[in-house]
Order: structure tokens, then C-alpha cells, then sequence
């Protein structure tokens, strides 16, 4: 599957990948640390601090809230590390979601390959990817009351197909290898050879891919959030800031654009990153 | 060939069917009730008197019959909440959709095409770092947030152009070009990509040695190479792009097809959603089989052996 083999160690000389791993690092540490380093409580309300500018705005009247309050006084600052962190920690658990159900729906895939199941299992995983999948969450979520649980569940439903369609085409060539016929014949129980194979494909294939599946589902989460579908007030996400901030759009901008440039920030670095990935093994589009 | 075309329109009748039915059964049967949705203060008894009108006041399995009739009749019932019938509401909300993605495609392909081919033919000059790194900014940026960002400063700020709400095809604009934004760049870099593997191929190379004009070969030859893997891709796009129309006519307030499935949904106004999601369905089918289609008279390969268009 794999063209041209380049070392993996070429992308420590990728400019763009270092320069998307260092931001991906430094919000890692905020979704770890974001409670210890925020300077106020982002939930504090304070009516006489409401809709502070910036720092940098010319009408800046106080060095203490660096990015300004929002419409009921709280520190914008310590709502965006927060947003961040529960937008973050959503995104990862998501993806590591989607992940294990591609993997064990791929694995059961391809080795039921030729069969019903396998057709069955890849027709579903058709309808999925045809489907719109903003549409798909939207409807969901606005049956079932969105909480933490239901959101993971849902995000991961955007990814899952993608990892079992690779993941199964690994199964399905690296079924007819020497080896296996060789390990079969040594007597290694199904599940052994299962395990052997899925240790072998798993890496390869999601990790070009992955990066690019987070970034979409920090996309989702922030804009369920923002409908007002995913974390539900006093959560924080960047989504349900820009929500909160839409109503003074026009006077006090900062609200909404500044989580919005977070998002945007976070999604860049993470296709940079896919970018370098995909050209280091060769599969770029 | 015509055949195929009519075995797949009319296995995709069956599936609009299937995805109705299910549909229907669906929405009766999960919790939330669209007459609590219009009156949450009722009596018992005007609950009762309220379902009646809206059509859901019988028992499911004869409410299904009736909606099997009326639908054979060409009648898909009654929105109570937009007090019009579902085919009005549709059928004015379909034209404004419609503009909206006969807009954005139109800068896709315009823009694509044009900045694609231009990025691969002068890759790895700074013409290429400028349209490629725009390229991943634009597949970056949230499509709700530049919508908020762009109705602030282009229609509030400016009064360049008018948006929010729908008087007039120039409302049409703005939502568009935040539409057609993330499409456009995965274009760009798809167009990019494959159109260097084609230049680099043995028939551009002989072309040119055999004096013939750049423009054609690069349109001709190269580009039209490219094609069938493209229209995979805008296949794949249509899916994202129908996502993302529900999202721009949201913040857009644009009253379109998106925005009247989001209404829908949050009223559980079942017989509008009905009626659009077998448009929606329907929409898909055509769609894919007009892709399919497509590649029957890209691929001469596939063309014979169909046995000729």
C-alpha cells in the first residue's frame, strides 16, 4: 500500500509538520493543564466587568482580563483555555471511539471476506460516508439530550467508516500472506493471527488519516456546541463562547472571533501535520 | 446503457421508499410530541383536539395508510406550524437552495479549476506556496465562524453586500462564497496534485515534442486526465457541501431547504420532515447516478465496454 517508503525521521525536517506539532503540544498542555494555569474562574460572573475590550484595544480600561470579559463579566481568557480543554478532551476520546470501532469492524470485515457480512458491514459503512454527517448529528442530538456521552458517541460516528474500510483492506491482503498460512499451520488460535494483523496495519493506517479525522471532529464539536447542541451551558466549549458572543457581534467582535481563531489555529496545525504525514508515506492525495 | 440509468433511478425509488417508511415510524416512535411543541400549556382535551388537526391524532399503523394515499395522490400533507402545505413550503424553499448551490458550485469549479491547474503548472514557484497555502487555510477555517465574521464586516460594517434572510438573489452571495470555501481548496489541492502526475507522463511529453499547443495540451490532455478522479471527489463534496448548507442557512437566517430540515426537526414537524427527506434522499440518487453516469462518458475504457453511449 505504501509507494515510496521515505524514513519517518524526514518529518522532523518538515517545517510545517514541527510548526503544527509545536501548537498541537502547547494546546495539549492547555486540554491537561487548563484548570491550574487559567488566571480567574471562568464561570465568575462580574456585571460590572462586562464586555471589557482587550488588552491591546486603545479603550482598554484594565490590565487584569487579557483578552477582555464577556456579555455577563466573565474572563474571556480563562473561558477559551477552558473551551479548549473540554473541546479538546471531547475530540481525542471521539477519535479514540471511532478508532476501536473501525478496527474491530474492519478486522471482523476482512476476515468474514468474501461473505454477507463483509457486504453487509461495507454497505452500512456506504450509507454512512454518503450521508451528510452534520445533518446525521444534528438530528441525533436533537433527540437525545446532548451530554458528554452522547456527544463522544455521535463525533465518532463521522470517522468510524474511513478506519474500517482501511483497516479491512490491510486484513484482506495481509490474509493471503506466507506467514499466516505458516502461523496457521504452527497452530495460532484466529484470534492470535487477528491480533497479529491488526498490531501490523493498525499504526500505518490511521496515522496519516487521524490527524486530518480530529480536525474535522474539532470542527463538529464546536459547531454542535455552537447550535447549541453539544456541551450545554455553564460547560464551556469555544463552540457555546461564539454562541454567547453572537449577540454582540457587531459591537464587541472579540467574543466570537477570538475562540473562532482558536478553532481555526488548532485545525490548521492538525492538517499541516496530516500533510507532512501523508507526503513522508506517500499517500498524498 | 439507458438501462443501467433506469435500474438505478428505480432501485433508488425503492430506496427513498425504505428511507420514508423508516423515517415515518421513526418519529412516531421516539420520544417528543409536535403538539406539545405548539401549545405546552394545553388541557388534555385540546392536546387531543390539537392532534387530530395536525394528522397525527390516530393510532400510527392507520395514520401510515393515510400518508400512503395522500402520498399517491401527490399530497404530502399539512405543516401546522407553517400553516402551508408541505409541497408549498418545499417547493419554496427549493429554489432558494438551489441558487444557493448553483452559486457555490459555480465558484468551485471556477476557482478550483482555475487556481488548481495554475498551482501545478508552476509548482514550486512562490505562485504555488501562495495558492497551496491558501488552499490549507481555507480547508481550516470553520465555516459557521466565517459566516458570523463575514455578515459583521462585509453586510454590517461595509453594507457591501446584503445577507441574512432572503430578499433577492443577491442574498444569495455571501452564503456562497462561505459555502464554496472549503470545497474550493480541496479542489485546488486535488487538481494540483493530479495534474503534476499527468504532466509528468510520457503523452504530455511527446505532445509537446510534437509541437502541440500548450493550452491544449494542457486542457485537453492533462486536465481531462484527471478528471475521473475528480468526480469522485465532488461526489464525496456534495455529501459535505449538503452539510454544510444546513449550517450557512442557519446563521445566515437564509430560509432555504437547510434551514427548513432544522425548523423541522427542532418542532418535530413530521410531515415537513417527511416530505424533505425524501427530497433529500432523492436528491443523493440523482446525484450519484448522474455520477456514475459521468463516468461512462469520461472513462472510454468503461464506454466500450457498455457497448457505446
Amino acid at each position: 500500500m505504501i509507494k515510496k517508503n521515505k524514513p519517518i525521521g524526514l518529518l522532523w525536517k518538515d517545517k510545517n509538520f514541527l510548526i503544527g506539532l509545536t501548537i498541537i503540544s502547547i494546546t495539549l498542555f492547555i486540554t491537561l493543564f487548563a484548570s491550574q494555569i487559567v488566571p480567574f474562574d471562568p464561570g465568575k460572573v462580574a456585571p460590572r466587568e462586562r464586555l471589557m475590550p482587550p488588552l491591546w484595544s486603545s479603550e482598554s480600561t484594565n490590565a487584569f482580563h487579557w483578552l477582555g470579559t464577556d456579555s455577563i463579566g466573565r474572563d474571556l481568557l480563562s473561558r477559551i483555555f477552558l473551551g479548549i480543554k473540554n473541546s479538546m478532551a471531547i475530540a481525542l476520546f471521539s477519535i479514540g471511539v471511532a478508532i476501536f470501532i473501525g478496527a474491530v469492524v474492519g478486522l471482523l470485515s476482512g476476515l468474514s471476506y468474501p461473505g454477507f457480512f463483509d457486504s453487509l458491514l461495507m454497505r452500512i459503512t456506504d450509507i454512512q460516508m454518503g450521508f451528510p454527517f452534520v445533518l446525521l448529528a444534528i438530528i441525533i442530538l436533537s433527540l437525545v439530550r446532548p451530554t458528554v456521552f452522547t456527544i463522544i458517541l455521535v463525533l465518532s460516528l463521522s470517522a468510524w467508516p474511513a478506519y474500517a474500510r482501511v483497516i479491512r483492506s490491510g486484513v484482506i491482503i495481509e490474509k493471503e500472506m506466507d506467514y499466516v498460512a505458516a502461523a496457521k499451520i504452527l497452530g495460532a488460535s484466529r484470534f492470535r493471527i487477528a491480533f497479529k494483523y491488526l498490531g501490523k496495519n493498525l499504526v500505518p493506517a490511521i496515522l496519516p488519516v487521524a490527524p486530518m479525522d480530529l480536525a474535522s471532529i474539532v470542527i463538529a464539536e464546536s459547531l454542535l456546541s455552537f447550535m447549541n447542541l453539544g456541551i450545554q451551558p455553564p460547560g464551556i466549549s469555544l463552540g457555546n463562547i461564539m454562541a454567547d458572543g453572537w449577540n454582540y457581534i457587531n459591537t464587541h467582535w472579540w467574543i466570537t472571533a477570538l475562540p473562532g481563531i482558536v478553532v481555526f489555529i488548532i485545525v490548521l496545525s492538525l492538517n499541516l501535520m496530516a500533510d507532512a504525514i501523508q507526503s513522508v508515506s506517500g499517500k498524498k492525495p | 446503457m439507458v438501462t443501467t440509468i433506469i435500474r438505478r433511478l428505480l432501485q433508488g425509488l425503492i430506496v427513498i421508499f425504505a428511507v420514508m417508511v423508516i423515517t415515518f415510524f421513526m418519529l412516531r416512535l421516539i420520544p417528543g410530541d409536535p403538539s406539545r411543541v405548539l401549545a405546552p400549556i394545553a388541557t388534555a382535551e385540546q392536546t387531543a383536539q390539537l392532534k387530530q388537526q395536525m394528522g397525527i391524532g390516530e393510532s400510527i399503523p392507520v395514520q401510515f395508510g393515510k400518508y400512503m394515499q395522500n402520498l399517491f395522490r401527490g399530497y404530502m400533507g399539512y405543516s401546522l406550524f407553517q400553516k402551508a402545505d408541505v409541497t408549498d413550503v418545499i417547493g419554496k424553499a427549493l429554489p432558494r437552495t438551489g441558487l444557493l448551490l448553483l452559486f457555490a458550485i459555480l465558484l468551485e469549479l471556477s476557482f478550483g479549476i482555475f487556481f488548481g491547474v495554475l498551482a501545478a503548472v508552476k509548482s514550486n514557484t512562490w505562485v504555488d506556496k501562495v495558492i497551496s497555502g491558501f488552499a490549507v487555510i481555507f480547508q481550516s477555517v470553520p465555516n459557521y465562524w466565517v459566516s458570523l465574521i463575514l455578515i459583521s464586516i462585509v453586510t454590517v460594517k461595509w453594507r457591501l453586500l446584503p445577507s441574512i434572510g432572503y430578499q433577492g438573489p443577491i442574498y444569495a452571495v455571501l452564503p456562497a462564497i462561505v459555502l464554496s470555501l472549503q470545497p474550493t481548496a480541496v479542489l485546488i489541492r486535488n487538481i494540483r496534485a493530479s495534474m503534476m502526475g499527468s504532466l509528468n507522463q510520457g503523452f504530455v511529453k511527446a505532445a509537446k515534442a510534437r509541437g502541440v499547443p500548450w493550452m491544449i495540451i494542457l486542457f485537453k490532455y492533462a486536465f481531462r486526465n484527471s478528471l475521473i478522479p475528480l468526480l469522485t471527489l465532488f461526489g464525496a463534496q456534495l455529501s459535505y457541501i449538503a452539510g454544510s448548507i444546513v449550517v450557512v442557512e442557519y446563521v445566515f437566517g437564509y430560509p432555504g431547504i437547510g434551514l427548513q430540515t432544522l425548523n423541522a426537526i427542532f418542532r418535530r414537524d413530521y410531515f415537513l420532515i417527511q416530505g424533505l427527506v425524501v427530497l433529500i434522499s432523492g436528491f443523493f440518487i440523482v446525484v450519484n447516478t448522474a455520477i456514475d453516469i459521468g463516468y461512462i462518458y469520461l472513462d472510454p475504457r468503461i464506454r466500450k465496454a457498455l457497448g457505446g453511449l
